[in-house]
């Protein structure tokens, strides 16, 4: 019985942490693109048509292919990563909206699938054929999923939207108008807010306006409230670099009104999302309950615009539904960010411990590999075996042999061992750089290693 | 001597063991090795207290644990064994969690014998079709007879 409710609480941990980890290292291109369209959009702070050109390339493509990649790398080192973002491009091309969660599905599943091929293939390559099979794989396999992606994804989205519309209609309809951010707050992060704004909002909006000269409608999605309660948790309770990256996001979002910037943070936590269905919630209510409304669609959706288009005398009553939003989101952000902050911070560490060529000194021959671990008959014998294998079969002439943590030789260049050990080898002194996988048997990360090996040996 | 052989003649199996906690697994799957003396049970305490120190060392790949600890630790020949878990257990091991295999291993001494078979029981995980064969069994004489179908 409790074994049962471990491995479910598991399952939804396991999950969780892929997503954050194929968000969290990509951050700084976010921000990145933040920063530009916060500048130079028509609506920014310096506008500049020529460079803000690079808005809509960089959210369209670089930013969701930058978290396929990551995500198919998860599954299946480099190779999977490749396979991931090729795969992404299919749902990228296949819609017309930002494809932050398609790249968040493609990209892993690109990986599983090249992971898959290569797992059925091991072993079955005729001497001399490798390279060849390793690339027509990836590349066939990448080709199917990137049209299936293609194909899928149109009537996906399709369902998605008919659902927003009809379920944001019957609640303008009930006039339940804080029950509106159920389905506006998932829907901006799905890209589908233009969808309900067009098809609805702005409609029912300006004829509003022309009957009472303002419309609490304009509020409805572009309330900074929200997204601005979430950054403000990550700021205070999170840490390392996501930590650190919130308070850009703030400016971006808050003063720049690139409401985009807090969907990775969303993304990383989707159980977040009841945070801002919460502010959003709350601050329609304060709202309605103070006769808040705008002349217009604030845009972008910066506090500076928020008060730009609001009707005389009518500043106040908005702020203070902002306010609201951003308390009741930040609240309800703070305990879940507070448990997550302990394990983002430790994946981050060790996935900067994992295998990173960039740390081999170039130029530096590599002439043997050494695993490690307690004993250093079990567990180290264990990857040893593997990767002799993988060497071998690529007639590299290298030595790969194993030790105990307590008996690391003076002449290790490279050391592989178990993640719970890595502190435990760094701790010996040794002078080698050390990395540390969590599967022994198979890592993905010994494919690094023997295209590491090959290349020093040039 | 052979890991696989080892398997087919000492019939160090369990099958769909019942645990309620990884340590359970480690003293109740441990017998395969008491049974033939090859270890002594401090052997199992031990790898239960360096996994509580340590980490869950003996986790090698998704759902596949080797229990074994030094030869000082209590060793005292050279043992074997298999086990599967009735429900998957949580070894702490967040990458390979949950554990449905385990194999038990002890050596006393220098590394040469223990070598080959290591490397037969990392061929054995990297197996996807057997492991899953394994883990189907529903009785030791399934495992065994898996196992001795795999000695050439």
């Amino acid at each position: 019985m409790e074994n049962s409710k471990g491995t479910l609480r598991l399952g939804i941990q396991k999950v969780g942490k892929f997503l954050s980890g194929m968000v969290m290292p990509n951050i700084g291109a976010f921000i990145a693109w933040g920063l530009i369209t916060a500048l130079f959009i028509p609506t920014g702070w310096t506008p500049n048509e020529a460079l803000s050109s690079l808005v809509g390339p960089m959210i369209t493509y670089l930013l969701p292919l930058l978290i396929g990649y990551t995500g198919g790398k998860i599954v299946w080192g480099v190779r999977g990563g490749v396979v991931g973002a090729v795969a992404t491009m299919g749902v990228i091309v296949g819609a017309e909206i930002p494809m932050f969660i398609g790249a968040m599905v493609m990209g892993p599943l690109g990986g599983w699938v090249i992971k898959k091929s290569d797992k059925v293939l091991e072993g079955k390559v005729p001497v001399g054929f490798e390279m060849l099979m390793d690339n027509f794989s990836a590349g066939i396999l990448g080709m199917l999923v990137s049209l299936f992606g293609f194909v899928a994804i149109g009537p996906v989205i399709g369902i998605l939207v008919s659902l927003l519309q009809a379920g944001v209609n019957v609640i303008i309809q009930a006039k339940l108008l804080p029950l509106a951010s159920i389905f506006i707050e998932p829907g901006k992060v799905l890209f589908l807010n233009n969808a309900i704004n067009h098809g609805i909002l702005s409609p029912l909006g300006i004829q509003q306006v022309q009957e009472t000269g303002k419309s609490i409608l304009f509020l409805l999605e572009t309330n900074p409230g929200p997204g601005l309660g979430i950054l403000l948790a990550y700021w205070m309770f999170s840490k390392g670099t996501v930590k650190a990256s919130a308070p850009g996001a703030i400016i971006i979002h808050f003063f720049g009104g690139i409401h985009e910037i807090y969907f990775p943070y969303i993304l990383m936590h989707p159980i977040l999302i009841l945070s801002a269905i919460a502010g959003g919630a709350s601050g329609i209510l304060a709202f309605m309950i103070t006769g808040a409304g705008e002349v217009a669609t604030p845009s972008p959706g910066s506090i500076f615009a928020l008060m730009a288009v609001a009707p005389k005398g009518g500043i106040l009553p908005i702020l203070f539904g902002v306010a609201v939003a951003t308390a009741v989101s930040f609240v309800v952000a703070m305990p879940f960010v507070k448990k997550f902050a302990k394990t983002d911070d430790s994946e981050e560490k060790l996935s900067n411990a994992k295998l990173q060529m960039k740390d081999i000194k170039r130029g530096e021959k590599i002439t043997q590999i050494t695993f490690a671990c307690d004993a250093g008959m079990g567990s180290s014998a264990m990857g040893a075996n593997k990767l002799t294998r993988m060497l071998k079969a690529k007639n590299l002439d290298i030595k790969v042999n194993h030790c105990s943590v307590d008996d690391i030789p003076a002449s290790a260049q490279i050391i592989i061992c178990h993640r719970d050990l890595l502190q435990r080898v760094k701790l010996s002194g040794t002078k080698a750089t050390c990395f540390s996988v969590s599967n022994l048997v198979n890592a993905p990360e010994y494919a690094d290693v023997v295209e590491l090996v090959e290349r020093s040996q040039k | 001597m052979n890991f696989l052989t080892f398997i087919k003649e000492q019939k160090t199996v369990i099958c769909n063991l019942k645990v309620d906690s990884w340590e359970e697994a480690i003293l109740k799957g441990g017998k395969v090795l008491i049974d033939t003396n090859s270890v002594r049970p401090e052997y199992l305490s031990a790898i239960i207290k360096k996994c509580k120190q340590y980490g869950p060392y003996i986790v090698v790949a998704p759902g596949i644990a080797m229990p074994h600890a030094r030869p000082e630790e209590g060793a005292l020949a050279l043992g074997y064994g298999i086990v599967t878990l009735k429900d998957p257990v949580v070894f702490n091991d967040p990458d390979n969690d949950p554990i449905r295999l385990m194999i038990f291993l002890s050596a006393p001494n220098a590394k040469e014998h223990n070598e080959v078979a290591v490397c037969q029981i990392a061929d054995l995980c990297d197996d996807e079709a057997i492991v899953t064969a394994i883990l189907n069994a529903r009785s030791e004489e399934e495992i065994i007879s898996i196992i001795s179908e795999r000695i050439e």
